[in-house]
């Protein structure tokens, strides 16, 4: 699954936003959507952080929505060697993003699987930070898969 | 883009999004939720969307939302992603879309072309 949803060029590993609203931009705009898809993504995303921050702890958040105006699904990798803050559960700043944004036509689970098959491998990298030393996207996606595969 | 289109797609992203936190298999997979006093703050905000719509419009939506779990959906190919029916091709063919409230001549659903 991995594999197949994600590609190199959706890969950031030097972000450069500083804040919230700036890292669901700098990570949304890496999915190339028209401008009014853009404004109706970001606003669905920004909707579910202000239910609770995706920020999941250890410096990892998962930014997730669902949304009409999306045709496939997108997974964007983001990292940010400074860290951001994201109003993480444990309050620490953010080093490392798995944005996924879905069309709502799988009313079924497979969206919700997909969310967690992510959450499991971001709960899975931060027992290493060999994350925050690679420095090309394809060897990124490369270990991301390798620890997807691991049982 | 239509006002009243604008605020359905509005209305269904925000349905969709309570419904994906509010169910179990959000909280087994994703390990993530939401408190109630961020629910009650989100289904306001829901109810703000679904105010600026018509009243005859919103009624239709919700009417829809009960009876197939949405009251909008994309049209892709020129097929409706709610009941898979081709639509007719006047309609597929017309340059102008989305720029008019439309539905599928089949099942009725609110449609968006995406």
């Amino acid at each position: 699954m991995l594999d197949k949803l994600l590609s190199a060029d959706k890969i950031i590993l030097d972000m450069k936003a500083t804040n919230k609203d700036e890292a669901l931009k700098e990570l949304l705009s890496k999915a190339n959507l028209p401008e009014d898809k853009f404004a109706v993504v970001l606003d669905a995303l920004k909707k579910r952080e202000s239910i609770g921050s995706t920020g999941i702890g250890k410096g990892i958040a998962i930014p997730h929505t669902r949304s009409i105006v999306l045709d496939k699904v997108y997974l964007v990798v983001g990292r940010s060697k400074n860290g951001i803050n994201f109003d993480a559960l444990d309050d620490k700043p953010v080093h490392l993003f798995f944005l996924l944004c879905a069309p709502p036509q799988d009313i079924g689970t497979t969206y919700l699987v997909m969310l967690g098959k992510i959450a499991q491998i971001a709960r899975k990298l931060t027992k290493s930070q060999e994350y925050m030393k690679i420095e090309d996207p394809e060897r990124f996606k490369d270990y991301l898969v390798t620890l997807y595969q691991e049982k | 883009m239509d006002s009243v289109l604008e605020c359905l797609i509005l209305l269904h992203d925000v349905d969709t999004l309570i419904e994906d936190v509010t169910s179990p298999a959000y909280r087994e997979q994703v390990g993530l939720e939401a408190s109630e006093k961020h629910l009650e703050e989100l289904r306001r905000r829901r109810d703000e969307v679904a105010g600026r719509l018509p009243p005859e419009v919103l009624r239709q939506y919700e009417r829809l939302r009960k009876h197939y779990r949405r009251g909008i959906a994309p049209v892709i190919g020129g097929t409706c992603m709610n009941c898979f029916s081709e639509l007719p091709t006047a309609m597929v063919t017309r340059p102008e879309k989305n720029h008019q409230v439309e539905r599928c001549p089949s099942c009725g659903v609110f449609i968006y072309w995406g």
